[in-house]
């Protein structure tokens, strides 16, 4: 993964999601719709507006039949009627514009018919007022009319009067209206009459002529479609609220879409930053392993600095041992002779409580077995010294491939007999000299036989390294085992440095990367085959030197 | 819930107002008896005692914005040259008006119609002679930008308004939005509806107190009943709730005082050609202490009043007897504000 791409997989799902997020806002209010809340009060106020305004118009037909004691009921009728108005006006003031449109005309419409019918109350109140106080006035005043017994005639009109006036009441024909009118007309000025008379007449004419007026406004107030425009207003605003609801519908879906997309992509965040924090924990977990590994391999370096020390040091005083040893074998023969001469002289001449003659078979190889012994000392430090040296890297020399081999196995010996009965050495005769670093090749021997005793599980299971000439004319160093093997999922891993299964074991895993790298510095290879359950085999193929054969094979078995 | 209730008390004086018109029929029928007798009358009269209806003791109203409402009412502030407050046409210790026939104009020069009381218009229907507005809010903006009355500029106010501290600080506790022209009004609004006058001597009688109302003014009551004044003036205002032609019988243009125009009253307010001459009924509350009378203060006292009222609206020729029977009643209208009785300016 380029480390460029990597920020953008991960900002792009997010940049999504907040995407998703603000979507899913703005769908969540455009859902709300206020409007609909709205919509709801101007039904309300739409219906108390036309409770109000059927009061109303029952209130002035109660009114023209006398059965309101005063004109106030109409009054509360004609404010609750502007305010409900009013109320409606500032509703649809608040609404969108969609809705404004649409309302618009058929608020106008009731506005100027409401204007309409409420002159017509007021006219009508104004005549009725007058109606009724003429009417009144022919209850009160014309019984009471005092007649002199000589005005027959006018008693008789007045009665006649009486009854006109009461059936203009019931319907006010022309007929009757003109009736009355000429009936008023003769009475006007009679004599005898008297203020009160002319009162009358007044009264009565005022009567024929406002009373058409008063049914007229009356007839108007009923007629108003007033009810029509609620009807039409209430339809407009119930498309008005279909409409919304629809919209509002469909932001909801919209809001169901965008929910189910905002949890996909928040499902899919989580389970990369699951993904990511685990490997990031086996990330760690690594890092923890390599640096006990650094610490490890740290001090098995700080060891080897000092193993050249010590070699050092060990090579002096073994090189004394060596001369004493020497020095010792050179006086062997004249020291046996004088022995034996005392021996002779003397049968019981006794040498640290042993007769000489018991003694002597045993001091005989004695030296010979202090200087073998002192020199193997000798070589084995000469070789730690070798070994623990710092080498330029491709250190190219000819040598004797069995020889080192056999070298390399004095250093490993105890582990060696600690983990196995079967070690097996099986070494070519007759090889040219391999080319290269010996005491390189004799780390990554320790190495590769440390790993296959390790792969063992009991001391029957076998190691075997042999060698022999390889196809191309190379040398080949085979360190086999019969251990459980490796696992195909590590065969791939297994040069990558640090790379160990012998976790907390003593491993490394500092050794297979190294080996293969000391190996490739001196023109050689290192393969590695295994079989769970069978074994493994490493194979290192060495170049052979040009010329100058190498002296032959050591002793087969160690 | 309110709608509910006030039906049921409108049904309720339905019921009593059908009783009161058959006892109406049944006086028709039989004629003479009724009309003489002013016992009878006020008998018959208690049956419709609804015609008018006592006002309520006190109003709801926010205490603070009253308050408010009352110092706006009293503050030359409000007037362009700072020289009159609504309270300078509108005295509340006389009756809430100036005793002029028209009021002053501010330039001295516009001709204005006589001052109508600011008591007890929360039951007007209408304001103004004309009836132009409804709203007394709207009103109100009207009489403070009318040049000839208060001539102020809203802008102009409001900056007034805002440069005191203690106007400041009373509208912030008052109103979310402070000072604003919207909140002066209401404040104006909320002072002037609580200037109600209560316990009048006929509400007390009119709430069964049946000595409040002496023999003269039982008998002024009768009159103004079977008069037909009652047709008009009636309510809880005792008026204000109607639009009348001034005139009906005769015309009423020879009673203008010599050099004045006519004033066409609705119609200047509403272009109608109905409404010419026609006015506002007036509320009768208060009116022995509201002199002078009618839109142009043409009748210096309540008698010439009332004997005009009835010649020209009712047709009548009414004896001083009558009328002054007609005034005593009148006297009884006079209520309380703040437990004084009002007074007449001097």
């Amino acid at each position: 993964m380029s480390s460029t791409h990597e920020p953008l997989r991960i900002l792009l799902p997010a940049a999504a999601a907040l995407l998703l997020l603000a979507l899913l806002t703005l769908l969540s209010v455009g859902s709300r719709s206020t409007e609909l809340a709205l919509l709801d009060r101007m039904q309300g106020s739409l219906q108390s507006y036309e409770l109000r305004d059927t009061e109303l118009t029952r209130d002035a037909l109660l009114s023209r039949a006398g059965l309101l004691p005063n004109y106030d009921p109409l009054a509360d009728d004609r404010s609750a009627m502007r305010a409900a108005i009013g109320q409606l006006q500032q509703v649809v003031g608040e609404a969108s514009h969609a809705t404004q449109q649409a309302l618009q005309q058929p608020l106008a419409a009731l506005v100027a018919d409401q204007q309409a019918k409420l002159a017509a109350v007021e006219r009508f109140k104004s005549g009725n007022a007058l109606l009724r106080n003429s009417l009144l006035y022919f209850a009160y005043v014309g019984p009471a009319l005092r007649l002199p017994l000589q005005q027959q005639a006018l008693a008789a009109r007045l009665g006649r009067l009486s009854y006109a006036v009461l059936s203009f009441l019931q319907s006010p024909t022309r007929e009757v209206e003109q009736e009355i009118l000429s009936l008023l007309a003769a009475m006007e000025h009679a004599p005898g009459g008297g203020p009160d008379l002319d009162s009358l007449v007044a009264h009565g004419r005022l009567l024929v002529r406002v009373l058409p007026r008063v049914d007229q406004q009356l007839q108007a107030i009923h007629a108003s479609p007033i009810g029509a425009r609620v009807q039409a207003l209430r339809e407009a605003a119930m498309a008005r609220g279909a409409a919304e609801e629809r919209l509002a519908q469909h932001y909801r879906q919209g809001m169901y879409a965008a929910s189910l997309c905002l949890l996909a992509s928040i499902a899919w965040l989580l389970a990369r930053l699951r993904s990511r924090a685990l490997a990031l924990r086996s990330a760690e977990d690594r890092l923890r392993r390599q640096r006990m590994q650094l610490l490890e391999s740290n001090k098995l370096a700080t060891l080897g600095l000092h193993l050249e020390g010590v070699a050092h040091d060990l090579r002096s005083p073994l090189q004394a041992v060596r001369s004493s040893a020497s020095q010792v074998a050179r006086v062997w023969p004249g020291l046996q002779a004088a022995m034996d001469r005392m021996a002779a002289s003397d049968p019981a001449l006794q040498l640290d409580d042993m007769p000489w003659h018991s003694l002597r078979p045993v001091l005989e190889s004695l030296p010979d077995d202090l200087q073998a012994q002192s020199a193997a000392l000798s070589d084995l430090a000469q070789y730690l010294l070798d070994f623990g040296r710092p080498r330029a890297a491709g250190q190219q020399a000819a040598f004797d491939l069995n020889k080192s081999i056999g070298q390399a196995l004095r250093l490993v010996r105890h582990s060696i007999r600690r983990r196995t009965d079967r070690f097996e050495l099986q070494l070519a005769e007759g090889l040219p000299p391999a080319r290269g670093d010996p005491f390189a090749l004799g780390q990554v021997l320790v190495n590769l036989l440390d790993n296959a005793l390790h792969a063992l599980a009991g001391r029957q299971q076998a190691v075997r390294i042999r060698t022999r000439l390889s196809m191309h004319g190379g040398l080949c160093v085979e360190v086999e085992d019969e251990g459980h093997g490796i696992a195909p999922e590590h065969m791939a891993r297994l040069f990558e440095p640090f790379f160990t299964t012998k976790q907390g074991r003593g491993g490394t895993g500092l050794g297979l990367g190294l080996s293969r790298a000391m190996l490739e510095s001196m023109g050689a290879t290192l393969d590695i085959a295994s079989t769970p359950g069978v074994g493994t085999r490493a194979t290192i193929i060495m170049q052979a030197a040009a010329r100058g054969p190498a002296t032959g094979g050591n002793d087969g078995q160690h | 819930m309110g709608i509910v209730a006030n039906r049921s008390t409108k049904a309720a004086a339905v019921r009593r107002g059908l009783l009161a018109a058959m006892a109406a029929c049944a006086g028709f029928a039989h004629g003479a008896a009724m009309a003489r007798d002013e016992h009878d009358v006020v008998t018959a009269g208690v049956a419709a005692v609804e015609v008018i209806v006592p006002l309520p003791r006190s109003v709801p109203a926010d205490p603070a914005r009253a308050a408010l409402g009352g110092r706006l009412f009293a503050d030359p502030l409000l007037s362009r040259d700072g020289s009159r407050s609504c309270a300078s046409c509108h005295p509340l210790e006389h009756g809430g008006v100036d005793g002029l026939p028209r009021a002053r104009a501010s330039d001295g020069r516009a001709l204005l119609r006589n001052s109508p009381t600011v008591f007890n218009l929360a039951f007007d229907l209408f304001y103004n002679w004309d009836g132009a507005t409804e709203s007394l809010p709207t009103h109100d903006a009207r009489v403070l930008r009318n040049p000839a009355l208060m001539g102020m500029d809203e802008q102009e106010l409001l900056v007034r308004l805002k440069r005191d501290p203690s106007y400041r600080q009373a509208f912030a506790q008052c109103y979310p939005g402070g000072i604003s022209v919207g909140n002066v009004l209401d404040a104006l609004a909320t002072y002037e509806r609580t200037l109600v006058t209560p316990d009048s001597r006929f509400d007390r009688f009119l709430r069964g107190e049946r000595s409040a109302l002496n023999a003269e003014e039982l008998r002024g009551y009768g009159l103004f009943r079977s008069l037909g004044c009652i047709a008009c003036h009636q309510g809880q205002n005792i008026g204000g709730n109607l639009l009348q032609r001034f005139g009906v019988f005769e015309d009423t243009s020879a009673g203008r005082r010599a050099g004045e125009p006519v004033d066409y009253g609705r119609y200047v307010a509403t272009g109608d050609e109905a409404d010419r001459e026609v006015f506002r009924v007036p509320s009768l509350r208060n009116v022995a202490v509201t002199a002078p009378y009618f839109h142009d203060g043409r009748a210096p006292t309540l008698s010439m009043a009332v004997a005009t009222m009835a010649r020209v609206q009712l047709g009548r020729n009414v004896p001083e007897q009558d009328i002054a029977s007609i005034v005593a009643f009148l006297g009884t209208l006079t209520g309380r504000y703040q437990g004084r009785e009002l007074r007449a300016p001097q």
